[in-house]
């Protein structure tokens, strides 16, 4: 079950520690693709679990677009640690589609683009991938442009044919909504230093980065690594966070009221 | 029924500079549920006029890995031609500006039309050349030379220094057409002035002519001396108007 993967027994006691490992192994072996994919699933699993129980709920109701892409992003990183996911269930009855060859495409553009000009055709299900070339390329701009699933199915499959809005997944969540400044501060978010963005691990170059990650529909955010510091020691005072950063007084008002503008403070 | 392909032109950016017959055929194709197709700029001129018209967008054309602009404009083209021609659909094809100022998918579409004996509708629109000249003063009597500017800068193009010269898409710093980054444009400014200097001294004056942008798309202008053209980098879609050696006030900026 997709929600219970993401429940806090198994999200912390199996999920975060299996990518950690495997996160740890791929570095360890310079394998970048897959520490960068890693990475990125690790950072994924919190806007995942804090919204993966309601996307449940508001696709099988509603077949939400957002819940869709949630929903396969979760099922991308259960696949990523070995884990067969369900497939999604269709809560509506499918549009009208058609599967064809990728290599087909060139020769049925014309017939394809046509019944869905008509609105009788809302995406193509491809079977194999389309060519590399110019006319597949062309011909599969037409169809997005036509088809108002294409670009939904080529991204989630069949369950696209029923949102075609479904955002891809780097734009599904915006930012963090602003803490409310205070004279006593709370951290709003989870944090921790990671060897770097999957961009740089996919770059064979790690190095320390900061992350503030929100178990909810928020973007995670990559920031300095000092940062980390302070939000470490932040319970103790505001002048021990300054100490643990390396930051003066000013230079620490600065950084708070960065981090109120991100979300990651608020008052208390 | 038979179908339609009517090629409309929305002029440069302002709805006032939209001719009536234009604003016409929006409100028909809006009416009767044409199958209507515009890149971004025409997409958002149309929504001022007709805000419900639905216009499928063409914005893909310039995304496409591997596909270089000829062959994208001649799809485009082809495409247009088959859902009016082939599967009997009404069709508009929305295009800033003027359709018959350097647009290489209209061209490709009027030959169609020229060698099937096929006719197509083609509603004209104010082009840019319209906006350069209400920032020079020019009469026409020593003519005028109109050319891309990508052309003289890298295809070696000579000019008539005698006459007038109206330079269009300045900034554009590819073969394949991109000026959609501003900060791109020094790229070919610089190789611009060097081309112009085998044809005038340092300190001939030339006019950048540019468009205040969103939501009043006046048309501004600088003058400057050619050695200092690749100075700045110039916004997108400017023009260069450079008087000729016989004239030079023939073209002079106007106040």
């Amino acid at each position: 079950m997709i929600v219970d993967f993401f429940a806090p027994p198994h999200l912390h006691g199996r999920l975060r520690p299996t990518l950690q490992h495997r996160l740890d192994v791929a570095i360890d072996a310079s394998d970048w693709p897959e520490a960068a994919d890693t990475l990125a699933a690790l950072i994924d699993t919190w806007p995942v679990a804090g919204t993966v129980e309601t996307a449940w709920a508001r696709w099988t109701a509603e077949a939400d677009p957002l819940a869709l892409s949630i929903l396969s992003r979760a099922r991308e990183i259960m696949t990523l640690v070995g884990v067969a996911p369900q497939a999604l269930p269709l809560p509506a009855p499918l549009p009208p589609h058609q599967t064809c060859k990728g290599d087909a495409l060139v020769a049925a553009r014309a017939a394809l683009c046509a019944q869905a000009a008509d609105g009788a055709l809302s995406g193509v299900l491809f079977e194999s991938p389309v060519p590399e070339t110019a006319a597949a390329r062309l011909a599969l701009g037409e169809l997005r442009m036509e088809a108002p699933a294409q670009l939904a199915v080529e991204r989630y499959g069949v369950p696209g044919l029923l949102a075609p809005d479904a955002p891809a997944w780097e734009q599904t969540f915006g930012a963090a909504p602003p803490g409310r400044p205070g004279p006593t501060l709370g951290i709003r978010c989870d944090f921790a230093t990671l060897p770097g963005t999957p961009a740089q691990l996919r770059n064979g170059d790690p190095s320390p980065v900061g992350w503030l990650l929100w178990t909810g529909p928020a973007e995670p955010v990559p920031v300095a690594a000092p940062v980390i510091r302070f939000l470490g020691a932040l319970h103790e005072g505001l002048q021990a966070a300054n100490q643990a950063a390396g930051l003066d007084l000013e230079r620490g008002r600065e950084v708070v009221d960065e981090l109120i503008r991100l979300g990651a403070l608020g008052a208390a | 029924m038979p179908g339609t392909l009517c090629i409309l032109g929305l002029g440069p950016a302002r709805p006032e500079h939209m001719t009536v017959e234009a604003r016409d055929v929006l409100r028909q194709a809006e009416a009767e549920s044409w199958h209507v197709y515009g890149l971004a700029h025409a997409r958002g001129m149309a929504r001022r006029v007709c805000p419900e018209l639905a216009v499928k967008s063409l914005d893909y054309l310039y995304t496409l890995q591997g596909v270089d602009r000829p062959a994208a404009y001649a799809d485009l083209a082809k495409m247009m031609w088959r859902k009016a021609y082939e599967e009997d659909r009404k069709v508009l094809y929305l295009v800033a500006g003027s359709p018959l100022f350097y647009n290489d998918a209209v061209l490709f579409i009027r030959r169609l039309s020229a060698q099937s004996g096929q006719s197509i509708r083609l509603v004209h629109g104010m082009s840019f050349v319209d906006l350069v000249l209400d920032r020079v003063h020019w009469t026409g009597h020593d003519g005028l030379q109109l050319y891309s500017a990508w052309n003289v800068a890298f295809d070696g193009v000579r000019l008539n220094a005698q006459a007038p010269t109206l330079l269009c898409q300045l900034g554009e710093f590819t073969a394949g057409g991109d000026a959609l980054d501003p900060d791109g444009s020094r790229k070919m400014l610089a190789p611009l002035r060097d081309a112009l200097a085998t044809h005038f001294p340092p300190e001939h004056p030339v006019t950048i002519v540019y468009s205040s942008g969103a939501p009043d798309y006046d048309s501004l202008s600088t003058r400057i001396p050619l050695s200092t053209l690749a100075e700045r980098t110039v916004p997108v879609y400017s023009n260069l108007f450079v008087p000729g050696l016989v004239s030079p006030n023939e073209g002079e900026e106007a106040p």
